[in-house]
Order: C-alpha cells, then sequence, then structure tokens
C-alpha cells in the first residue's frame, strides 16, 4: 500500500530531521566483580585455597583453551609477552615459587642462603628433576640458563634485565650453586620465581637454541606436541612429572592428558564458542560479554589482578612541553575520570585506580590513592596557576600564543583501545587541554618511542611480583638511552624517588622496606610521571565442567597442572 | 538488462564479455532492487499525469536528499556534538534521550551517523570522479588509439581487472600511507579498470557510427570529432553507470575504514563505527545495526536510481 511506503518515509525522515537532546544518565554501577577480598582500607587479599588444591582430581579428557595472541615464540627468555606467564607454566618449570603470602617458597630449588652483605645467593636444588629430552636438571643446568638469559645473542627484553645485576656464578656440587651479584638486589629471588625466568633443557640451549622457539624441551607438566603460529599448539602430559611446587598440593604428574590451545583475535568468538561448548576455557574473556557469562549457568568468571604497575592511561614525556611542567601533568591526571575509562573498558569489571602500585602488591600502600582522583575543578586550578588562563576561539587554553596541545600516541590494545584515547581526549577538553590523538601499528610506535620522539604515550602496564617495578618504570637508571633500552618512558630523573627505589634494591627488611616504598608510592603522586587508570587485570572464564583450578602465586594466571575435567564434560 | 542496453551490445558488438561491475553481484542487493523496480498496480498516485511514481524510486530520491542535507549541513539535522564524550553514559541502549543509543564512548549514535554521512558520500563521488576521469582517457586512448596502445592499455587493465578492488586498494594504502586522501585515491584508482574497459568498448562502437564517418568526411579536425561526437555519444550510458559506481565506492570504502585504514579517531565515520561495535555484538547490538542499516539503505538508493536512470536513458523506463 502505498500509504505504507508514505508513513514508513515520514518516520524515517523524522528520525533523521530531529535532533535528540541528551540529559545526563546516571553512572554506571560500580558494583566491583574482582576475585577476593578488597577491605575498607583498600587492600586486597585471595583466599589461599585459590592457591593450592583442595580435592584430587580425576586424570584424562583433553582441555580445549583459547586466548586472544599468540606468544610467537616458546623461548620465554627472549620474551616480554604476558602470555608467557601461564604459557610457561605448562612447559616449564622455575626455580623457585611463592606461597600464598608472597614469601618466596621452594620449587626446583630445595633451599637457598642469602649472604650477609647480599651479594652471594647459594642455592640447594632438587636432584630428581629431568627435562623432556633426558637431561637433568643440576647446577650446570642452572648456570647454562642464567648464561642464556643474559646472552646478547638471546636478545632478551626482560629476563636479562631483571637478572642484570648477577656477574656470575659457581657450582659447589652437582646440586649446589652459588650465584654472585655485583650488588645487593632484593628483588633476586622474586624475579626468579617468574615464568619468563623458567628452565629450559641446557642441552637444547647448547646445541639449538634457536628452536626453543618453536620446538622447547622444559621440565614442566606437558610436552609441546605441536605448534603453529598464529593458530594455536597442543600439550601432551608428561607421565613422569611429580615435581610440582610444594605450595600447590599436587602430586605426580597433570590430570589433564593433553591442552589444546588456539589463537583466537576475536573477542565475540571467543565468546560464543564458550557458550556452544566447542571450548571449554578462555584466558583472555571479553569484558563486554562477563554479565551474560556470569549469569550462565554453565560458566564461571574469575577476575584476577596482576601485581605492580597498573594500566596507565598515558604516560608523560617529562623533558617535552607542555608536560615539562608538573602542574600541567597533575592537572591531566585529576582531569581524567578513571570511573569511566574503567566502564568502557571492564563493563564492570575493572577497578579503577589513581596511584601506582596494584593493591595486592607487597608493601602497597593505599595512603595515596586519593591524592591524583577525579577533581575537575582541582584541574582547572592547577592550569590557572601555570599561567593557562587564556582561552582562544575552540575553548583551549593559550599561554604566550601557545596552545596547551599535545599529540598522544598509542596502539590499538586491549590495554589501550582507541575507545579509552578518545575518552581521555574528551576530558582534557572539558579542562580545555587538546590531545590529537595518533593511533598506529606496534613498529612505528616503538620507533618513535625509541627515538624519544612523544609528547605522550597511551596504555601500557609492568607486571612483576615486587614493588620493584617503580624502579622499572620509573627511577632514573631505566631511562632510555642510544645505547641501552629502558622503560622509563617518562623519562622522569627525580633525586628523591630513585634514592628510595635504590635503598628498597639494597634492603630485605620488611620494615624498612615497607617505610621506602611508602614514601616512593607518596613521591610518585607528587612528580605525576604517568596517569593510572585501572588495576591490571586478568579475566578468564570456563565450563562449569573444568575442575581444580588454582591460580599462580606469582602472576594470578591459571596454572593446569592440578586442572581436571569432570564427569559430565561434554 | 534487455539486449537493447548500448553497452550490453557495443561490448556485444566489440566482442567483449560482459563487464564484470558495476551492478553490485550480491543476490540479496539484486533482490531488493527487484522490489525497488516492480511497478506498483492500482496505485492511486499513478493517475497523476502519465507517470507513474514508484514508491520505492520515491523513498529512494528521498533518502538521497536526506543524505545530501546530513553532507552538507550536518548541524541542521542534529543539535548534538558527534564528538561529544561522556564516558559514564558509554553503551546506553536507544532510548527517548538518545534514539539510536549510545557508543563505547558515550556519544549519540545518530548524531554520528548524520556527521559520518559527508566522508561515506565524499568516498563514493570523489573516488567514482577519478576512476572515471582516468577511466575515459585510458578508454578514448585505447579505443581510438594504434592498435600498440590499445594492446598496452588492454593488458594493464587485464592485469589490474585481476585483483579485486578492495585488494587493489589496499596495495596503495600500503605503499602510499594512510589518510582519507590516500583512500579516496586508493578506491578510485582500483575503479579504473571498469571504467576504462567500458568506455572502451563505447568507443569502439561510436567510432564506426555513420554520424563520426560523416564528420570526419566534412574534415573536421580529429581532436574536434573525438571531443564533439566520439566522446558525448559514448560516455552518457556509462555517466548513467557511474552513478551505481558511487553505492559501489561507498561500500569499498567503508571496508577499508572497518579495517581500519579510515580516518583516524575520533572522527565519525561508518566503517570505523562498525568495526567498532562488532566487539559488542552480544551486548550492544545499536552499535552494529544502525551503521549497518545506514550504508544499506545508501548503497540501495544510488543503486536503485542509477538503475532508473539506466532504464530511461534506454527509452523504456517504467
Amino acid at each position: 500500500m502505498p500509504i505504507n511506503h508514505w508513513s514508513r518515509f515520514g518516520l524515517l525522515l523524522g528520525l533523521l530531521l530531529v535532533s535528540a537532546c541528551s540529559p545526563d544518565a546516571p553512572p554506571p554501577s560500580s558494583v566491583q566483580r574482582v576475585d577476593g577480598h578488597l577491605d575498607a582500607q583498600g587492600l586486597l587479599s585471595y583466599d589461599p585455597s585459590d592457591y593450592h588444591e583442595t580435592r584430587q582430581g580425576t586424570p584424562g579428557g583433553t582441555l580445549r583453551v583459547s586466548a586472544a595472541l599468540d606468544t610467537g615464540t616458546f623461548d620465554v627468555h627472549s620474551s616480554y609477552h604476558g602470555n608467557v606467564q601461564w604459557l610457561a607454566r605448562i612447559v616449564y618449570d622455575c626455580l623457585l615459587y611463592q606461597d600464598e603470602n608472597g614469601k618466596i617458597s621452594p620449587w626446583l630449588a630445595k633451599s637457598w642462603d642469602v649472604s650477609p652483605d647480599g651479594k652471594t645467593y647459594t642455592f640447594h636444588l632438587r636432584d630428581d628433576v629431568t627435562f623432556s629430552d633426558g637431561e637433568k636438571f643440576n647446577a650446570e643446568a642452572l648456570r647454562v640458563n642464567l648464561e642464556h638469559m643474559r646472552d646478547p645473542a638471546t636478545k632478551s627484553p626482560l629476563a636479562a634485565a631483571y637478572i642484570a645485576p648477577y656477574v656470575d656464578g659457581r657450582i659447589i656440587d652437582d646440586y649446589t650453586f652459588e650465584a654472585h651479584l655485583r650488588e645487593p638486589y632484593s628483588p633476586f629471588l622474586y624475579v626468579l620465581a617468574q615464568s619468563w625466568l623458567s628452565m629450559v633443557s641446557p642441552k637444547q640451549i647448547r646445541e639449538a637454541p634457536k628452536s626453543i622457539a618453536e620446538h622447547p624441551i622444559g621440565s614442566g607438566p606437558f610436552v609441546l606436541q605441536s605448534y603453529t603460529r598464529e593458530q594455536g599448539a597442543t600439550f601432551t602430559r608428561r607421565a613422569d612429572y611429580h615435581w610440582a611446587p610444594p605450595v600447590t598440593r599436587h602430586i605426580g604428574p597433570a590430570y589433564l592428558d593433553r591442552i589444546e590451545l588456539s589463537i583466537v583475535p576475536e573477542a565475540m568468538t571467543r565468546y560464543s564458542t564458550l557458550q556452544s561448548k566447542r571450548s571449554d576455557f578462555t584466558l583472555d574473556a571479553p569484558a563486554q560479554n562477563t554479565a551474560a557469562m556470569r549469569a550462565s549457568q554453565n560458566l564461571v568468571v574469575r577476575n584476577r589482578i596482576r601485581m605492580a604497575s597498573p594500566y596507565r592511561s598515558l604516560t608523560f614525556n617529562t623533558l617535552r612541553f607542555p608536560f615539562d611542567d608538573v602542574r600541567v601533568r597533575k592537572a591531566v591526571a585529576q582531569a581524567i575520570d578513571r570511573d569511566g575509562l574503567a566502564w568502557i573498558a571492564g563493563f564492570g569489571e575493572f577497578l579503577p585506580k589513581s596511584d601506582y602500585l596494584a593493591v595486592n602488591t607487597p608493601f602497597y600502600d593505599p595512603a595515596y590513592r586519593d591524592v591524583l582522583k577525579y577533581d575537575v575543578d582541582a584541574a582547572n586550578r592547577q592550569l590557572d596557576e601555570a599561567g593557562w588562563t587564556a582561552r582562544d576561539a575552540e575553548g583551549y587554553r593559550v599561554k604566550n600564543g601557545r596552545r596547551l596541545s599535545a599529540h598522544l600516541l598509542g596502539f590499538e590494545s586491549p590495554p589501550f583501545p582507541s575507545s579509552v584515547a578518545v575518552a581521555v581526549q574528551a576530558d582534557a577538553k572539558k579542562v580545555g587541554m587538546q590531545f590529537i590523538i595518533e593511533m598506529m601499528p606496534l613498529a612505528q610506535l616503538t620507533d618513535r618511542r625509541t627515538a624519544g620522539n612523544y609528547d605522550a604515550i597511551g596504555g601500557g602496564y609492568w607486571h612483576t611480583n615486587t614493588p620493584d617495578g617503580l624502579y622499572i618504570l620509573y627511577h632514573s637508571d631505566s631511562r632510555a638511552s642510544p645505547t641501552k633500552s629502558g622503560n622509563n618512558l617518562s623519562n622522569l630523573s627525580d633525586p628523591r624517588l630513585d634514592q628510595l627505589l635504590s635503598a628498597a634494591r639494597r634492603s630485605h627488611d620488611p620494615r624498612e622496606l615497607q617505610a621506602l616504598y611508602s614514601a616512593a608510592q607518596q613521591r610518585l603522586t607528587e612528580v605525576v610521571p604517568a596517569v593510572p587508570d585501572f588495576e591490571s587485570q586478568v579475566l578468564i572464564a570456563y565450563r562449569t565442567a573444568v575442575k581444580g583450578l588454582i591460580f599462580d602465586t606469582v602472576h594470578n594466571t591459571p596454572f593446569f597442572t592440578s586442572v581436571w575435567l569432570d564427569q559430565e564434560a561434554p | 538488462m534487455k539486449p537493447t542496453n548500448p553497452v550490453a551490445s557495443g561490448l556485444a558488438r566489440a566482442g567483449l564479455r560482459s563487464p564484470p561491475g558495476p551492478l553490485p553481484g550480491n543476490p540479496a542487493l539484486r533482490a531488493m532492487l527487484g522490489l525497488l523496480r516492480r511497478p506498483t498496480r492500482a496505485s492511486p498516485l499513478a493517475t497523476r499525469g502519465d507517470a507513474t511514481v514508484r514508491p520505492g524510486l520515491a523513498l529512494a530520491w528521498l533518502f538521497l536528499i536526506a543524505l545530501l542535507l546530513a553532507a552538507i549541513a550536518p548541524h541542521w539535522l542534529t543539535g548534538v556534538d558527534p564528538l561529544a564524550a561522556a564516558a559514564r553514559n558509554a553503551y546506553l541502549p536507544p532510548s527517548s534521550s538518545h534514539w539510536l543509543g549510545t557508543d563505547e564512548n558515550g556519544r549519540d549514535v545518530l548524531a554520528r551517523l548524520i556527521h559520518g554521512v559527508r566522508p561515506s558520500l565524499l568516498m563514493g563521488l570523489v573516488s567514482t570522479a577519478i576512476g572515471l576521469g582516468v577511466g575515459i582517457i585510458l578508454g578514448l586512448a585505447a579505443g581510438l588509439g594504434p592498435r600498440l596502445v590499445d594492446g598496452a592499455i588492454m593488458r594493464l587493465i587485464d592485469v589490474l581487472l585481476a585483483f579485486p578492488d578492495l585488494l587493489l586498494a589496499l596495495v596503495i594504502i600500503t605503499f602510499w600511507g594512510q589518510g582519507l586522501w590516500i583512500t579516496l585515491i586508493a578506491v578510485g584508482v582500483a575503479s579504473i579498470p571498469r571504467f576504462a574497459r567500458m568506455v572502451r568498448a563505447q568507443t569502439l562502437v561510436v567510432r564506426d557510427a555513420p554520424y563520426v564517418e560523416a564528420a570526419t568526411t566534412l574534415g573536421r579536425h580529429r581532436a574536434a570529432v573525438v571531443l564533439r561526437h566520439v566522446l558525448p555519444n559514448a560516455i552518457k550510458p556509462i555517466l548513467i553507470l557511474a552513478t551505481i559506481g558511487i553505492g559501489h565506492n561507498i561500500i569499498t570504502g567503508a571496508a577499508l575504514s572497518f579495517l581500519g585504514f579510515g580516518a583516524s579517531p575520533p572522527a565519525p565515520e561508518w566503517g570505523s563505527m562498525l568495526a567498532m561495535g562488532r566487539n559488542y555484538l552480544a551486548n550492544a547490538w545499536w552499535l552494529v545495526a544502525w551503521p549497518s542499516v545506514a550504508i544499506i539503505l545508501t548503497v540501495v538508493s544510488i543503486t536503485a536510481i542509477g538503475r532508473d536512470w539506466l532504464a530511461r536513458s534506454e527509452g523504456k523506463s517504467r
């Protein structure tokens, strides 16, 4: 009927012609769905049973796992990829582990001694551990691994830096190793528990180091059977494995026969395959689908926080205009609505953050969590005080004929989706500051970063298992130079902060460490090298048939050795 | 299309297969066009004079006019700033305050759709103009020039035709970098082969027409014969087909911006709106639905109008 056509047209035209006016909706509910207990002081603690096996599982079955990204290599010493956190635990073991309270505990090393001057570490190793090629794990294997980590040919971006103070080692007997450090370095034992410092077969390191990338030989609970870049990998159980970390309370080989890992970059696909039983487990649960997954009878969502540095919305280049002025940096930090950012990126799963250490990091001090909180009035006052009082035609602040404007570089990635860049831009505009967004491929961003050619860089986090992450990100020794790489993107060089962080590296006394790290956290809120936005979180989801899941005490990622599949498994 | 189509018959005489474009090959789109073309029987509007007003076509025109209005003066259609982000308002479903909902930055989807018209239409028009302009030059040179030139140009065109449009555009972007203008040129260049081939085929038909022969016999200058007689007669049906090509190029442009080769954020663009929205398909359907509907309606409208013109030019309209 023609009348229908015309009324349809009227509707269409109506839709087009009338503009919608929008009063602000109430802010989204900020129900926190983080695992663990967040107390009134803002400290987070987890149930100890998250970290050890509570009942024996049933052996057998294949676990189908999906992850968003491929690590690209199994040579964990040459990688800084976040996936290594859980991936290395499948094929490798570490020298040390941590207990439920974060204290260093045994794994391949039964015990250790530290000399009074803090420069000599003696490790007493297990004598019953073998790699899957039959090689024995012993003092020589440990020495070869430490050498491989710092071998320039390995091009290690992480492991080498973590053991930088290591000078040399002495093999006292087959199962006793003495490590000599250049200077006292209290994080040493902690970093040895991290996945990036896993133990690789010494035979493979000596004879075919290039083959580690695709055919790794470790001493772990599973053996890599096949690996196709950007597609996936298959792991099979090692029947003679019996050296899981004592803290996990797991005895004997892993329960699962096989793990099939698929690389699935599309968030929707990871969600829908899980929902339709075509996979059992995803290591990168899409935040946008967690509400539906939590509502489902058959799915479990877990949300864990990584220790050390939270996600940053941006890091300032403190050498460049306009961020050479700390008042401008502080104003930007106060202008960015972290609750909003946490909502658009995390759908209520992410914990907003405006200080510099994750809530579950040892020596985290919640006293300064609100110093840089969202406060538009304070931000405007800071900018006025800094002399940015005049405004141009577009509403941006100007001083001496120069607009308050900066370029924000970014790479589209989970910590920094372009929606976060746009939100930062919109928030800054509200206080009269212009951000010009430049999203670019990672290679181009790395070039600009290496050349120091940036005003501000979006995104980034630094996960480590000690508060020494602050040294890596903000100590003046960590600045990049033409001769050495570094992760202090802000180029901050603050003598007071340097002194605190250096002193903390030398100390083993918990009370002294607490005092030093508290002071460092306070100092960071005064010098504002970056704007944290939310905690660095691990979102995983799995079908209820998956049982026995425990978390890695070091990385808070899944530890597959104790996982088993229930009878009702599909 | 009936064999009376001058392009098709010209191609037949030139011994060529029917060109691959510019009609969209999508069966669903063809079905929709079929619906739009079906004459209305017993329509009260049909009594107005001789003209039968087909509601589908009228809707297409009205939609196109609305699009042009949105492209020229988007602020007349919406008072909302398409860049006004408010993170706490993100992912709101369609409601009375946000008719089509809000996006991942709390921006009004309707305002962004309206402001996204300009880049989309610009993509269609400018890239088609580039393709048509270069295509005419190459086609005329091939159709009228010496055999050697014809052979060289047509082999080049054959090589280019071997690449799908999108792939060719991607190759160009890879070589010359990203940006709105590079994307426009890339899509334009990708459509050159189609137009060049049509112009050549048409030129071959017109070249031997009696009126061209007459002009040559009368001693007109060769350039004058080409410009006054060959070009206008060869180009007319192609211009009409070019309107349909605009729709095709809008889709290619949206596809490129979907793949992340369009304008950088926060510029409103339909393709990039789709690309962002697809991650939220399960919980915020409106982020994908509205840009998709806008692209489909735009392409269907332009194609319907182009086909109507084509039919009229063949003297068998309605």
